[in-house]
């Protein structure tokens, strides 16, 4: 084999080497992206709730606390924004954006009780 | 040179091999991604339940634990709200139907054992209540469906196939034995309602894909046998039916139901329509998203959605809206 035909060779495999990889399906490349996740707490049945604006839009609306049975709301904006901010900071790491009893008891918030 | 003239021939050839694309058939329908996407719920075998403008989906697998966690997605405003957590053991491969203005969960696995309870939501309260334990055995991969004043769990894998279907009445909080479903055992079928009858198709058993297809008829309480979801007959209607498979995602919109992605062997992202006036199945525009097993699809206020799912053990939170009369976007 001549040293010119393992050049053709060479490059013939490189090209479709490049074109099998364009050839591949596009994995979306948002995927792997940290979202932004904001807090916006709102006045709701004499109490506060939250929204998580996800990308600047609504994802979450939490008219009541997570995690608990009944519908309670949060006695004070800022134990709405507390509880808003753990979940924001969940999505942000890609964790389920789940609340639970035990986790609204470790913040101190009892406005369920 | 005479070299280099065959490695374009070659070059072409697996440029040919390449080109898929161009000579598929197009099939109507449409699917949009609803935004914002998050991976955050990802799970599979999720059980869920419509009631009014929202859809309740909870509990399921995301790889690692089973869940218990209860999400309302409101369809009017594209948002989601975490309601109180499902009540019973975690699990996924639960089953879950509305009756009337109230939301039913029960059996399942909860990695260890083949579960037989029954939980009621009620949305008004956000509070989940324990009722009668299902009447059939424990197990998981069933199918459940409401019907006017009745709730329905029917198949499922209790460490056989079964085909039995069982009546819950949420009056007397009590299960009665209804007719078993005509043959075709199976676990992890499909089912959606359409006026007061429940189709049930698909399924597995004995690593076999079930293609016998029923109805159960909410007011006569019994079964009828449809044409079967396979080439099986002389006739050339079925001859395009190759969607047997099982752990796909269904609903019902605009009179028709609709089977989504699952397994077929290997995952697939086909989409079938099905027209009770004629008994006979259409094939639709496949399902945009990755393909999966083990989807949620819900119909609310007869817009039809299919969320979460999983392949090769990546679970799926994104969620999509299927408009079966429109033309294909691929950029929506």
């Amino acid at each position: 084999m001549t040293k010119r035909n393992k050049i053709i060779i060479g490059v013939g495999a490189a090209l479709i080497c490049l074109i099998g990889l364009c050839w591949l399906p596009g994995k979306e490349s948002d995927d792997n992206r940290q979202p932004v996740a904001q807090v916006a707490p709102f006045e709701v049945d004499g109490g506060w709730g939250y929204k998580i604006i996800l990308d600047g839009q609504p994802f979450i609306y939490q008219n009541i606390i997570p995690g608990v049975p009944g519908k309670h709301v949060f006695k004070t904006r800022e134990n709405a924004v507390k509880v808003g901010q753990r979940v924001a900071e969940k999505i942000v790491h890609n964790e389920m954006p789940s609340i639970s009893r035990e986790e609204l008891l470790a913040m101190h918030i009892t406005d369920f009780q | 040179m005479r070299y280099l003239k065959g490695y374009c021939l070659l070059l072409m050839a697996s440029l040919a091999a390449c080109s898929k694309s161009s000579t598929s058939t197009t099939y109507l329908g449409n699917w949009v991604k609803k935004r914002p996407q998050y991976r955050g719920v990802a799970r599979s075998n999720a059980a869920s339940f419509v009631i009014g403008n929202k859809a309740y989906v909870g509990t399921g697998y995301d790889g690692n634990d089973r869940l218990k966690d209860f999400w309302a997605y409101d369809v009017d405003q594209n948002m989601w709200t975490n309601v109180a957590p499902f009540d019973g053991p975690a699990r996924s491969g639960a089953v879950g139907m509305a009756i009337g203005t109230k939301g039913y969960i029960g059996t399942g696995y909860d990695g260890i054992n083949k579960l037989n309870d029954f939980y009621e939501y009620n949305p008004d309260a956000n509070a989940w209540t324990r009722k009668a334990d299902f009447g059939g055995t424990p197990r998981y991969g069933a199918v459940a469906f409401g019907l006017k004043d009745f709730g329905y769990i029917a198949t499922g894998y209790d460490g056989n196939w079964q085909v039995d279907n069982w009546e819950y009445n949420p009056a007397t909080n009590s299960w009665t034995q209804a007719q078993a479903m005509i043959s075709g055992k199976r676990q992890d079928a499909s089912a959606f309602v359409i006026g007061n009858k429940a189709y049930v198709c698909m399924g597995t058993a004995n690593s076999t894909f079930i293609t016998d297809f029923y109805v159960f008829d909410g007011d006569t309480k019994s079964w009828a046998t449809l044409n079967s979801i396979d080439n099986v007959s002389d006739s050339s209607f079925d001859d395009s039916y190759n969607f047997k498979g099982s752990g796909a995602a269904s609903f019902a919109i605009g009179g028709k139901g609709y089977i989504v992605s699952g397994t077929k062997g290997s995952l697939s992202s086909a989409v079938w329509e099905y027209n009770p006036q004629n008994d006979r199945w259409t094939q639709k525009t496949d399902f945009e998203g990755a393909a999966r097993t083990g989807a949620t699809g819900f119909n609310v206020k007869d817009r039809g959605f299919v969320v979460l799912g999983v392949s090769n053990n990546q679970p799926f939170d994104d969620m999509l809206e299927f408009y079966p009369n429109a033309e294909y976007n691929k950029n929506d």
